[in-house]
């Protein structure tokens, strides 16, 4: 059965009983399902641009080939199938994320990209829609995989994000093209996310979440789960500190996870560019550091003049040192 | 046997001055009164509204109740020009007079010195009416040298010079003023700058702990005249904030006074308005107001809460929860400070020179970003809330900020905040300086600034317009944005008192914007 296209296959559905074996029964049942629509519409589907690689296929991950998880047999995909032979790094969490949850998923996918590591989500709102952003911001890949197929992305807030993320990284899908995401589909796709990528970070989600699924089917099939640690009073929190008591890596720093991935045998490049602050810079950072502050809160602490504080704080956000966050808070990134 | 004698005497046709507003414009209109045989009736022609119709009912019982005799004759009154529509009660005088000397009961040649506008009651009592203020001017400008109006008109008439107003209390007053029997002065001209000025608020900066940053922003935008836009969670104290704003707001000019007067004067804000408006309006419609109730309208055609804020403020409390159609019409009005308001029979341009004060949360629920409470939205709805602000909206307006809670601590702080006064100084300082800057011009303040202008008085070192290219381009500010900071940039330069911006000036305008900053995307 190796090395054979999807057509092959077809081909064989419903005559060779030699593939009823191999596939089992449910997913053969499927694929004489899929067939009759696929026939059909084959035509559409090449001309939305879309490709599929199938299990036998040798681009299909390794990382994805364990039976715990039910590989796909198909995966449609748009953009560069080749990323998926490079380090992957899930980042998951919360579709209602805070401040903090935000400002943690952009820097640590940022940091990721500096290393030249692939970082793959689900193209949720919230934590999954920065992390995917961060990246591309970085310049760095990413892959989304998707809860529907690739001609219906969903939710259809993050359809621009899609088309962004299906040019320069590469959006999967096991659906077919046309299939809208219905409930199922969506921890069914956490189980592809959680397949590809070597080790999965959740970045802030509560007791109740999709990400948790995430983390559990990577702890299963034995990648490592790292979790940011939250605020105890913070409930969107609860999940990842439950995740950390149960025996998750506990993620503060972007080297905890590269040491990681380095004993596993990963080679790591580093890209990042060393920043130089000056005098009242590195104070007014030093001051961030500790937690962020409103511009009122640094002029108390710093002791530097308002009018040259605005200043002070543009040339470091122009530098990329930190950002200015909603209720005008500085954070440092 | 009298009033025979008395008919005998008139001329049987009279014809007596007043006016009729169009807008916030008056205009001369002829009362022509005529009497003649035929059954006994009394009609008014020229388009008068339900106030002008019923007016003949207060004309007669006032006319007999002053001791003035009427004829049992038929009575045409006509109001000329006739082909315009006539609206309000200060028709009664002029009818009255026309009446008195139709029949001789005064004197005709005596009266025709004079205009006429008031409204009576049915025992001859003269009542306030509104618009008088438009009515000396078009009387100024018509070339008529005396008017006489109700006695509680005085109070604001007195600020129109070259004209001689004589304020009574009741008809038989006037008659007896005319006759020469009982004459009276005119009341004495006042200049509004001698008035004395209300200079204590309810709401003073000085209540308001901890904000600076906030308050900074606001002293700008009152400086500058520019719109300003505050985000927060509920209870962060936006409102308390934007109340304060007219104890900080500059003086007004006498020209200034006279234009709010007239329009507060002709919309029925009567128990409003007291005498000439010396203080800055602060209008504060409310989020279900309609269209109409914002930019003026109805049969009467009357200007509506964007012109009354003229040379004020407008504070639109909860800006979102406002019906996008409702905020979209407020487009034209902020480019071109005149809203014209059409109808039917006509079209009236009103003044709507205002500064726009809006305030909203960030996000449905109100808590995003906030120190205290956890916003429970999604970012997907976020950004429908936010996708409620219209871009052209947003590019009229200069500064958003976003206004946090005031902790604890900040609160129980017992430094008291600089006060209202002195922040007021220093906006008045630099609108001088503005002024001085924009002679000639049609506008007064850096807020509505032309293009021009804009590149001949916000011009930068070539440092830091390297400087903040980059910074554009590092943060993704759109590129509506540049010629608003700029422009609040030399607010902010003037308020320093400094001649050229500086690159810190700009960098202090950037901070108050906070909408073009990609985390609201």
């Amino acid at each position: 059965m190796d090395n054979f296209s999807i057509e092959e296959i077809y081909d064989r559905v419903g005559s060779d009983s030699k593939l009823h074996e191999f596939v089992g029964d449910t997913s053969y049942q499927k694929l004489i399902e899929n067939k009759r629509t696929w026939e059909k519409k084959l035509d559409r589907v090449y001309e939305s641009g879309i490709n599929f690689i199938t299990r036998e296929s040798e681009k299909y991950p390794e990382n994805l080939k364990q039976t715990e998880i039910n590989p796909p047999i198909l995966l449609y995909y748009k953009g560069d199938i080749d990323l998926l032979k490079k380090t992957i790094v899930a980042i998951v969490g919360t579709r209602f994320c805070s401040e903090y949850g935000k400002n943690v998923t952009k820097r640590f996918a940022r940091e990721l990209s500096n290393y030249s590591i692939c970082v793959a989500s689900g193209l949720a709102y919230g934590v999954d829609a920065f992390a995917h952003e961060a990246v591309m911001k970085a310049g760095g890949k990413t892959i989304a995989v998707l809860a529907s197929g690739l001609n219906k992305p969903s939710p259809s807030g993050n359809v621009k994000l899609f088309h962004e993320i299906e040019k320069s990284g590469l959006a999967l899908s096991e659906y077919f093209p046309d299939d809208e995401a219905q409930k199922y589909t969506f921890p069914e796709r956490n189980r592809i996310v959680a397949g590809v990528s070597t080790a999965t970070i959740v970045t802030e989600a509560p007791l109740k979440s999709g990400a948790l699924i995430t983390a559990n089917i990577a702890a299963e099939i034995g990648r490592e789960v790292f979790s940011v640690p939250g605020s105890i009073l913070s409930g969107k929190s609860e999940g990842t500190n439950s995740l950390i008591k149960n025996g998750a890596a506990v993620l503060t720093d972007i080297m905890d996870i590269i040491h990681y991935l380095k004993t596993s045998d990963v080679k790591i490049k580093q890209t990042c560019v060393a920043i130089s602050l000056d005098f009242l810079e590195e104070k007014v950072y030093t001051l961030l550091k500790e937690e962020p502050l409103s511009i009122e809160e640094l002029v108390d602490k710093s002791k530097i003049e308002l009018s040259e504080l605005f200043v002070i704080m543009l040339s470091m956000e122009v530098k990329g040192v930190v950002t200015k966050g909603v209720g005008n808070k500085y954070t440092v990134i | 046997m009298r009033l025979v004698l008395c008919v005998a005497k008139g001329n049987m046709l009279s014809i007596i001055k007043s006016f009729a507003l169009n807008g916030i414009d008056g205009y001369e209109v002829k009362v022509e009164v005529d009497i003649h045989s035929g059954l006994p009736g009394f009609e008014i022609t020229g388009l008068g509204d339900k106030a002008v119709k019923e007016s003949k009912e207060r004309v007669k019982s006032a006319v007999k109740n002053s001791g003035y005799l009427l004829a049992p004759k038929d009575v045409t009154v006509n109001l000329s020009p006739a082909d315009i529509k006539k609206e309000g009660s200060h028709f009664d005088l002029p009818i009255a007079m026309g009446l008195l000397c139709a029949t001789g009961q005064v004197l005709a040649k005596l009266a025709k010195e004079y205009a006429f506008a008031g409204e009576l009651s049915l025992d001859g009592t003269l009542s306030r009416v509104k618009g008088i203020l438009s009515m000396l001017t078009a009387a100024r400008n018509a070339g008529i040298k005396k008017v006489i109006c109700p006695k509680s008109n005085a109070p604001e008439a007195c600020y129109i010079d070259g004209v001689e107003v004589y304020a009574f209390e009741n008809l038989r007053d006037i008659c007896d003023h005319i006759s020469g029997e009982k004459t009276i002065c005119p009341i004495e001209h006042k200049e509004i700058s001698t008035i004395s000025k209300n200079t204590s608020y309810d709401e003073d900066f000085k209540f308001v702990k901890g904000q600076t940053f906030a308050k900074r922003a606001l002293e700008i935008a009152a400086a500058g005249g520019h719109n300003i836009l505050l985000i927060g969670p509920p209870g962060g104290g936006k409102t308390m904030l934007a109340k304060c704003i007219p104890s900080i707001l500059p003086e007004m000019t006498a020209r200034e006074c006279l234009e709010t007067t007239k329009i507060h004067s002709i919309s029925n804000k009567a128990d409003e308005f007291k005498g000439i408006i010396t203080n800055r309006p602060f209008r504060t419609p409310h989020h279900t107001s309609s269209r109409i109730a914002l930019v003026g309208g109805g049969t009467a055609a009357l200007p509506g809460e964007i012109s009354l804020a003229h040379n004020g403020v407008l504070f639109l409390d909860e800006f979102l929860e406002y019906a996008r159609g409702t905020l979209e019409i407020l487009r034209q009005p902020l480019e071109s400070k005149t809203v014209a308001v059409a109808r039917a029979m006509r079209t009236i341009t009103y003044p709507a020179d205002f500064m726009l004060v809006a305030s909203m949360n960030p996000c449905p629920c109100g808590h995003y970003g906030s120190k205290v409470n956890e916003c429970k939205c999604n970012p997907g709805m976020i950004q429908k809330y936010m996708g409620r602000l219209s871009g052209p909206m947003l590019d009229r307006i200069d500064l958003h900020i976003e206004v946090d809670a005031v902790t604890y601590d900040e609160l129980s702080d017992s430094n008291e905040s600089e006060n209202s006064a002195s922040i007021k100084k220093r906006v008045n300082a630099t609108r001088v300086v503005q002024q001085k800057r924009f002679e000639g011009e049609e506008y007064l303040c850096n807020a509505s600034m032309s293009h021009s202008s804009l590149k001949k008085y916000c011009t930068l070192d070539e440092k830091s317009e390297e400087l903040l290219r980059r910074v554009f381009e590092k943060l993704g500010l759109s590129a509506r944005a540049y010629s608003r900071i700029l422009k609040v940039a030399r607010t902010i330069a003037d308020l320093a008192g400094m001649e050229n911006i500086e690159f810190s000036h700009v960098a202090e305008a950037i901070s108050y914007r906070s909408l073009d900053r990609a985390y609201w995307k």
